[in-house]
């Protein structure tokens, strides 16, 4: 198979993401307190991977020219609601149908507000992501007050993903490559990123990418949601859970080739940061040295050099 | 008002009128566009001229939904296309999936795509994209050798590699590869040499097939001499119009300057 330009630059950032994660994690063992390779990157695969999801849905509201910062508050409200509902003892079916049903719901209202009415997304993403926080914290309340539990029951359908979660984000992976390789509909997004102006021009249904963009990255906020419930089971969940995540996630879709003004978008790479942001985090934990408040300058450093390169890039085309 | 048999046209405008918001006309006039009536047969090139400033931008860009946005209070009448009639302003989306296509100078394209990205982007549905794919990217090959057979042109060669020439000949064939019923074009030989011209002619005369309708807005005298040579081979009617205080005046092309 003969790889155009693009694709070589695209395997070429996942290369050297790769390389960045396995050289943490041999600095963590050589350094720090890290035992194997293997177990290592198990660990860090399996933190990294409820958000996966989430900084996909973000990456593709941004490759669309829009932002989505509601993640944080959604991510938080699901889970929050989820318990609510679990331990009013609903039936955990109905329970998800419903949760599901509300983060779907959010994405239909920031998807109609930004593509039918225009309303900056940055602004009303912002407003929504504090209202839902703001609901979230209201639930915590009176799970506080009735002494409920806080994690998702037995009989919860996402319980079967307690094993199988990697199946998962490999079956949405590959949907989202599929999509991309064979879908008109992913080259209108693309090209709505791209230039607005120009879509405008050719008539293309710049509403519809925008309100599906919205739409995907709430259904697959829910997913990181529920996901992130499994692996909080033994600790339980709290209500600040998604805050900062949103950041999380843009930073993770950019250092994987998200470019922020819209129009590029590379799904493995996305997937590829994800884990190298938890691999950051995993050797700054192990190394007795680095401070907490490193961990973060160290991160905020490697989002800086990738935003010079990819401006870089662009300067030159 | 005697009602138009929108059956028997592709594009009828019924009472069309448009003004720029806070925009003051000469004369006391009320709107830039006052049409009454006005119809675009199939088989039937269309050549609209007009001076600066007159509307002729703008009446392409209402009948196919590409302008910008204004207050409801800007716009009166009616624009039918193939037996559906839409209250302007009319949504471009629609009248592409109808078959109307529109080609202005200014259309930015998109430099980072390739060639084909860019045909593509062009396709008014999904089903059509999914039916003549294969057809269409073959064609658009064809037509890459025809304009310039010695040139290294592939369909993936990004758009930002090609000239303004060949940019403006990709945006006819965007336009035109996929099948239209009506093609506006707004002086799209209005940055190109006298070869360029020629060539986008050249293109036009290739893609367009006999049932449709054309309307060409260009300066170039030269320009509608051309379109008059394709629709005499074709043996297609060519109609002259000019844009002069708001409405549509027929002409005789000799007589205009």
């Amino acid at each position: 198979m003969k790889l155009n330009k693009k694709d070589t630059s695209e395997a070429l950032r996942g290369l050297v993401l790769l390389i960045i994660v396995m050289l943490a994690i041999i600095i963590a063992i050589v350094i720090g307190d890290a035992r194997t390779f293997f177990g290592s990157l198990k660990t860090i695969v399996e933190s990294a991977a409820p958000y996966i999801p989430m900084a996909l849905g973000v990456a593709v509201v941004i490759s669309c020219g829009e932002i989505d910062l509601s993640v944080a508050g959604l991510l938080s409200f699901c889970g929050m609601l989820t318990l609510f509902l679990a331990s009013l003892g609903w039936n955990m079916l109905y329970v998800h149908g419903l949760v599901l049903f509300l983060a779907l719901l959010v994405g239909v209202f920031i998807g109609f507000l930004v593509s039918r009415w225009k309303v900056p997304s940055l602004i009303l993403t912002l407003g929504i992501s504090f209202f839902l926080f703001g609901i979230s914290y209201i639930i915590d309340h009176i799970l506080k007050i009735k002494n409920m539990r806080r994690i998702l029951p037995d009989t919860s359908i996402w319980g079967i993903f307690g094993k199988w979660w990697w199946a998962l984000i490999i079956i949405l992976i590959m949907f989202l490559v599929f999509v991309r390789k064979f879908s008109l509909h992913w080259k209108y997004h693309i090209a709505t990123g791209l230039d607005i102006r120009a879509a405008i021009s050719a008539a293309l249904p710049i509403r519809r990418v925008k309100f599906v963009a919205f739409v995907t990255s709430s259904l697959l906020c829910y997913v990181s949601a529920m996901l992130l419930m499994l692996s909080y089971n033994l600790g339980g969940w709290d209500v600040s859970t998604g805050k900062g995540k949103e950041l999380t996630a843009i930073a993770a879709a950019v250092i994987g080739g998200t470019r922020i003004s819209g129009g590029r978008l590379q799904h493995f790479n996305v997937v590829l940061a994800v884990i190298l942001w938890f691999a950051l985090l995993y050797l700054t934990d192990r190394i007795p040295i680095v401070e907490p408040e490193m961990q973060e300058a160290a991160i905020g450093l490697l989002v800086i050099v990738v935003a010079i390169l990819g401006s870089r890039k662009s300067r030159t085309l | 008002m005697e009602p138009i048999n929108i059956n028997s046209s592709i594009v009828t405008l019924r009472d069309v009128c448009f003004r720029y918001p806070s925009a003051i006309l000469p004369f006391g006039r009320e709107w830039l566009i006052n049409i009454d009536r006005f119809s675009l047969e199939s088989r039937t090139a269309y050549s609209l001229f007009g001076d600066n400033m007159t509307g002729k931008s703008t009446l392409i860009q209402l009948i196919s939904g590409t302008h910008s946005s204004y207050p409801v209070s800007c716009y009166r009448g009616a624009i039918g296309i193939c037996g559906s009639e839409f209250i302007l302003p009319v949504d471009s989306i629609k009248m592409k999936k109808y078959g109307l296509t529109v080609i202005q100078q200014s259309d930015p394209m998109f430099p980072e795509l390739s060639i084909w990205n860019n045909i593509e982007l062009g396709c008014p549905s999904r089903s059509l994209h999914r039916k003549h794919r294969e057809s269409v990217m073959k064609r658009a090959y064809d037509v890459l050798k025809i304009l310039d057979p010695s040139s290294n042109l592939s369909l993936d060669t990004p758009l930002y590699k090609l000239s303004g020439g060949g940019k403006a000949l990709i945006r006819i064939l965007r336009a035109t590869i996929w099948g239209f019923k009506i093609l506006l074009l707004d002086e799209p030989t209005g940055n190109l040499d006298p070869a360029n011209c020629q060539q986008s002619f050249i293109l036009l005369d290739e893609m367009w097939k006999e049932n449709s309708s054309l309307l060409l807005i260009s300066h170039r005298h030269e320009d509608h001499k051309a379109l008059r040579g394709i629709a005499t081979k074709r043996s297609v009617n060519h109609l002259c119009y000019e844009l002069k205080d708001g409405n549509l005046k027929l002409v005789d092309l000799e007589e205009i300057h």
